[in-house]
């Protein structure tokens, strides 16, 4: 099966989404130790309930968290490059870790530099775009999904990837 | 949080205002002042955010906030951060070659 990495911020919105399970059944799913923490561990310490879903997925060995080893790629890539935190830091290393098809964020400042290095990403809304063009998911469910995280996403990438749900 | 002693001249009004906050907030001065200090701080952090210059997690940890504590502050504040158009379009062309 495909693998894919999640940073926090493509975790927590894919739960927002309400179709992080269907992800999981279809894909390799990862994060990093460091995104467990942020987004598990202290998120429950806060009573996101977000959090305990993705806690439940990791449980239950669905979401595997990874003890991230340096790799020599992802430090030449990051250099000195200050903008991202340690979890985007070891979603990277994680990332090539594993040989991961990509990476799964819709952080801007994570793209921002996958793009400029040619490392494969995907956003939320696109993924959601892509398990309804594999038939996993229906187009009603699709466009909820996509609902559910239009307050987080940018409203361009909401309407094209509605757009693009509504033609399949 | 942790805090440091910090040596600063700060302008006149900026006291008065951190004692009529005092007042209406019922804390002691310093604490208003710290208060008005880092509601500033997260204006400026969330500008950056909101902007692509620092992710998610490095907002988290300017503020000493969590994650999960960033993306709400965004939504209460109509933030909706995400990939540039031409990152959308590097991402549909990778969505493209998943295979369930």
């Amino acid at each position: 099966m495909t693998k894919l990495v999640f940073d926090s911020d493509g975790i927590i919105k894919l739960t927002k989404s309400g179709i992080v399970n269907r992800v999981i059944e279809n894909f390799n799913c990862f994060i990093s130790d460091r995104v467990h923490t942020e987004s598990v561990i202290e998120g429950k310490d806060r009573l996101y309930e977000d959090a305990f879903q993705i806690g439940d997925l990791v449980e239950k060995n669905k979401l595997r968290v990874i003890k991230v080893k340096g790799s020599n790629k992802a430090k030449k890539i990051l250099g000195e490059y200050e903008f991202l935190g340690e979890c985007e830091k070891s979603t990277l290393h994680l990332f090539f870790n594993i040989n991961a098809k990509a990476i799964v964020s819709d952080d801007q400042a994570f793209l921002n530099l996958l793009y400029r290095n040619n490392v494969p990403f995907i956003i939320p809304s696109y993924l959601i775009v892509r398990l309804s063009e594999l038939k996993i998911l229906d187009k009603k469910e699709s466009l909820s999904a996509l609902e559910r995280i239009k307050p987080h996403i940018k409203e361009s990438n909401y309407l094209k990837a509605k757009r693009n749900i509504e033609v399949i | 949080m942790t805090t440091v002693a910090y040596p600063l001249r700060v302008p006149k009004k900026l006291i008065e205002l951190a004692e009529l906050r005092s007042k209406e907030e019922y804390v002691d001065k310093a604490t208003a002042l710290r208060q008005l200090i880092y509601l500033g701080a997260e204006d400026y952090v969330m500008g950056l955010y909101e902007k692509g210059r620092i992710s998610l997690s490095m907002a988290a940890d300017l503020l000493d906030k969590n994650v999960h504590d960033i993306i709400r502050i965004a939504q209460k504040r109509g933030i909706r951060v995400g990939a540039t158009e031409e990152q959308q379009k590097v991402s549909e062309e990778t969505a493209k070659e998943l295979t369930a």
